[in-house]
């Protein structure tokens, strides 16, 4: 197991040098760099030929690239073109709301989906279980982005129950327990922008797994030897329908944070995604690297939290 | 090649497809038993019929709505829904019914195009992968890894950062370069069981050329799953699409696109105030997606003869 999971960790190294040469070869075909984009004409030229050599910009590409690999893996993410602060200063400062965020979701998607799923597959083909399907379907087919605004519209504007943008309210100076409940009241709405597509695709997955689990023949037999209905349903079937959604945990790990771009853009929330695009929209390269990078390794590692888990629930895969 | 040995390839190509449950039914290929269960499929079919009403709308838009989608008229910005204006005008007097009518056009277009060149793509990649196997599929594999490692519309944002601007058929290219790994996954699958299947082991005994046993062996084998992937994968590509341009990256203005329509919402005013300049494109990439969505699952029971739903 150990020696499967240091593989596995070590086959990540390749792929990882892989994205970051291919980033890095994307950015030295861009048109012009950080600075040509904000010329003054009140600034002195020299200034920005001081700052092109301040951020190395003046040196070759290959130059470039290993500088800037050997600080990434020392740790030093480098310099915002715009911000001119460390960029890892910037990832420490929001990477808290995008976890915040994420974990959120994480539990709207099992405590909406799992109970709602189960509730389907036990009365299959009934009124709830065709509007729950019908509504997942179309939770699969609706794009995040105009969920979100959709929530905003519906539950910000219409209903005014919860803001619409940012983490907490601007100067309530809340603190304590108000601080955490005022929070809450902020992260409803992006959370479940961020979830509607695991809440559906999970409620599909649960139903057709419990579904498939009563008709086992391990249930027959529970029934046939005199197991109260509640009983076979929690020990018989859910112990074995639920168990593979366990796997689908660390699969989320990498989609959550990816997703979170388009929701926090939409939130302003000031999370990972919302940094990711303001560096888009300003071309702060730096802050672009090392995000996509810190993207690239939560999806790897998250795939192998899912391989890993897949082995713990189900004895039967052997890592060798 | 001569005429004779033609005969003798294109008899198996029939056979194996044929699962237990399509016994008595005999003298049909695999695909026209495929489409018969098709049919049968009710959400399917309404699938397709959403889509060819959607397709309709949008291919005979000139003759619906009753003003150019690119004319603003200043004196009439944003105008509330009426008589003329349907779904009312835009903040430069547009009116949004036609753009909503001519954008169905785009985000059509953008959806199929990018669909065939990504199953173009990752369907040669994933058969070269799957049949020639070794360091070749070794080294396609890995550029898979890193492409599924980075979420396509990451890797676009990281693009669009960088092409100074975008046109559609930029934005098409793009979008096929960056998600053909899946597609490519599936047919390599494909292509290593089909690899030792026995008629194309023959096809190789006789002396075929490997062009000749991919393409005319192995690919209408793989048909099934590549038709899949293709239809749902266009889903996708409409909806990533609209993503984009409602975020500013997509196709540029004033290309009418339900996504660069849906960018009005973007502004609190927009969004607050007039729902019915961005509710309808919603709706429609919404029922479209789900259209297509149906399909590919119908399609998906038809060819899965395992799946034993209705």
């Amino acid at each position: 197991m150990t020696t499967y999971i240091l593989r596995r960790l070590l086959v990540m190294i390749p792929v990882l040098f892989t994205i970051s040469v291919i980033l890095f070869t994307m950015i030295q075909f861009a048109p012009g760099d950080a600075f040509t984009g904000q010329l003054d004409p009140n600034v002195d030229a020299r200034y920005y030929e001081e700052m092109r050599q301040r951020f190395g910009l003046d040196k070759s590409p290959v130059e470039q690239y290993f500088l800037w690999a050997g600080n990434f893996v020392k740790g030093e993410l480098g310099i915002s073109f715009r911000h001119k602060i460390p960029v890892s200063e910037m990832i420490s400062g929001r990477i808290g709301n995008t976890f915040f965020l994420a974990v959120c979701a994480l539990i709207l998607t099992y405590v909406l989906a799992i109970p709602l799923g189960i509730y389907s597959a036990q009365h299959p083909y009934g009124k709830v279980d065709y509007t729950l399907t019908g509504a997942a379907f179309v939770g699969l087919s609706m794009p995040s982005f105009f969920a979100g605004i959709l929530l905003i519209y519906l539950f910000a504007f219409k209903v005014r129950w919860f803001p619409f943008s940012g983490t907490v309210t601007a100067g309530a100076g809340y603190e304590g327990i108000a601080l955490w409940l005022d929070k809450l009241h902020h992260v409803v709405l992006p959370a479940l922008t961020l979830a509607i597509i695991n809440i559906a695709s999970y409620m599909r997955y649960t139903r057709a797994s419990v579904l498939e689990a009563k008709q086992q023949d391990y249930v027959r037999t529970a029934f046939a030897k005199g197991v109260p209905a509640p009983l076979v349903l929690r020990r018989h079937v859910l112990r074995n329908a639920l168990l593979p959604l366990v796997t689908l945990f660390g699969l989320d790990l990498g989609l959550l944070f990816s997703g979170a771009v388009i929701t926090e853009t939409i939130f302003s929330w000031p999370g990972l995604g919302q940094l990711l695009f303001e560096a888009v929209v300003n071309r702060d390269y730096p802050i672009l690297m090392a995000t996509t990078m810190l993207i690239s390794v939560c999806v790897l590692v998250g795939n192998l939290v899912a391989d890993i888990l897949y082995g713990v629930v189900d004895p039967r895969i052997r890592y060798d | 090649m001569s005429s004779s040995a033609e005969v003798i390839l294109n008899q198996p190509e029939q056979g194996p497809d044929l699962k237990p449950d399509s016994k008595g039914k005999k003298g049909k290929s695999p695909l026209q038993l495929a489409l018969r269960r098709f049919v049968r499929n009710r959400m399917a079919v309404a699938g397709i019929f959403i889509l060819l009403a959607v397709t309709l709308l949008s291919v005979c838009a000139p003759l619906i709505a009753k003003h150019n989608p690119y004319t603003s008229d200043l004196y009439n910005t944003d105008a509330r829904p009426d008589g003329n204006h349907w779904l009312g005008t835009d903040d430069t007097g547009r009116d949004a019914f036609s753009r909503l009518l001519y954008g169905g056009r785009i985000s059509l277009l953008i959806g199929l195009m990018t669909m065939m060149f990504t199953v173009l793509i990752g369907g040669t990649l994933g058969a070269i992968a799957g049949y020639y196997g070794k360091w070749v599929d070794m080294i396609i594999m890995r550029a898979t890894d890193v492409l599924l490692t980075l979420p396509t519309l990451l890797m676009f944002l990281f693009l669009a950062s960088i092409l100074e601007k975008t046109s559609l058929w930029v934005l098409i290219i793009a979008l096929a370069l960056t998600s053909w790994a899946t597609t490519a996954r599936i047919v390599r699958g494909q292509f290593l069981s089909l690899r030792e299947r026995e008629y194309v082991l023959s096809a190789r005994a006789i002396g075929c050329s490997d062009f000749r046993i991919i393409f005319r062996h192995m690919i209408p084998n793989a048909l099934g799953p590549i038709i899949v992937n293709a239809t749902l994968l266009m889903a996708v590509m409409i909806s990533v699409e609209s993503a984009l341009s409602f975020l500013g990256f997509g196709v540029p203005e004033p290309t009418p696109t339900w996504g660069n329509m849906l960018n009005g919402a973007r502004n609190i005013r927009v969004l607050s105030q007039q729902p019915w300049l961005w509710l309808p494109p919603g709706m429609m990439i919404v029922i479209t997606v789900l259209a297509i969505n149906f399909i590919g699952d119908g399609l998906r029971d038809a060819f899965d003869t395992r799946s034993s739903r209705r």
